[in-house]
């Protein structure tokens, strides 16, 4: 009875674990524009959801920048803007674009040198407490 | 007689339609707008006007150094489509002017431009020179409340203006045209192209 008892909580927690890693959101295309000086700069990814929870990302840090903020820029008739973003849910299976554009990683002052070539950790802050750490690549001024 | 008049008349507006039978890819701007003229300073601190560009195709863009997002993607994108032009690049000017000088000191905006290459030419002025220059081809832009760390933000026109080589308004891209039809059109109003351009 008492091995039953056990296998029940082996399985129960297998089970668990299997769902957590289920619900792992994936990335991709992770870059962030590098500007002169200490100008702040573009965070872009493509965050995927193929949990069966909707996923909300409020916020983002990094070792290389002292604040990072949600943006999104909007075209309203013919005059750009930004506007800052609380938080982004990903439904289940869906896909979040962050692309020039539209929503973006504001990053705000470097602690360090950036140069195209390099990479840097970003860490993104889901509403739920789960935490992803993400490599952005650095690019120059002119990529697309 | 009168039937005479209005024969010429019709005659005239079908020549007008046949001297273009290939329309622009970009929107036609063509007498809409005035031609360019500006009193801003460059880079270097150096005064710059429209006379120091004739005879080279320029496309005028307003933003500022602290935009992040819409500005380089757009800066990127007009230096790649004049790169496409090939020898041609050398004719074509991006004229970035920065409606935020406050921020954008001349050493700013030299190390800015010069990141997006040669083409690019960071310019700013005075309120009153910006001014001047946003209500001639009639964009808007403005400055927002400083947050808690003194940042702010600010608007401003998302439109390319294109002028040809004698500094007449001629085309308008958005962010939504092709980068085909960039090229297409820029192609077309290079000095010395023949392919439709009179």
């Amino acid at each position: 009875m008492r091995r039953l008892l056990y296998g029940l909580a082996a399985l129960g927690m297998l089970l668990w674990q299997v769902q957590c890693l289920a619900v792992e959101p994936t990335t991709s295309q992770a870059w962030i524009r590098v500007l002169p000086g200490d100008l702040p700069l573009a965070g872009y990814l493509v965050l995927t959801n193929p949990g069966e929870r909707t996923l909300t990302l409020v916020g983002a840090h990094s070792p290389a920048f002292s604040q990072i903020e949600m943006h999104r820029s909007v075209d309203q008739s013919g005059v750009a803007r930004m506007m800052m973003v609380e938080r982004v849910a990903i439904a289940p299976g869906g896909r979040l674009v962050f692309g020039p554009g539209g929503y973006h990683l504001m990053l705000f002052d470097r602690t360090r040198v950036l140069q195209a070539g390099d990479e840097v950790p970003v860490t993104l802050e889901f509403a739920d407490g789960e935490r992803l750490t993400v490599r952005f690549a650095l690019r120059e001024a002119t990529a697309r | 007689m009168r039937c005479f008049v209005w024969l010429l008349l019709g005659l005239a507006l079908l020549g007008g339609c046949s001297d273009n039978p290939h329309p622009w890819a970009l929107r036609d701007i063509s007498g809409l707008l005035p031609p360019l003229a500006f009193e801003l300073h460059d880079g270097s601190g150096q005064p710059r006007s429209e006379a120091d560009f004739a005879g080279d195709v320029t496309l005028l863009y307003f933003g500022y150094t602290h935009c992040p997002d819409i500005c380089p993607t757009t800066l990127a994108r007009l230096s790649g489509v004049v790169r496409q032009l090939k020898e041609g690049a050398g004719q074509v000017r991006i004229l970035f002017v920065s409606v935020d000088p406050a921020r954008d000191t001349p050493a700013v905006l030299r190390a800015y431009a010069h990141a997006f290459g040669p083409q690019v030419v960071g310019l700013s002025g005075s309120q009153a020179q910006l001014g001047k220059l946003a209500k001639r081809y009639r964009v808007s832009y403005g400055l927002g409340k400083p947050g808690a760390d003194g940042q702010y933000e600010v608007s401003h026109s998302s439109a390319v203006f294109i002028f040809d080589a004698h500094g007449q308004a001629r085309l308008l891209a958005t962010s939504t045209d092709s980068d085909a039809s960039l090229v297409a059109d820029l192609a077309r109003l290079l000095p010395g192209d023949t392919g439709g351009e009179g």
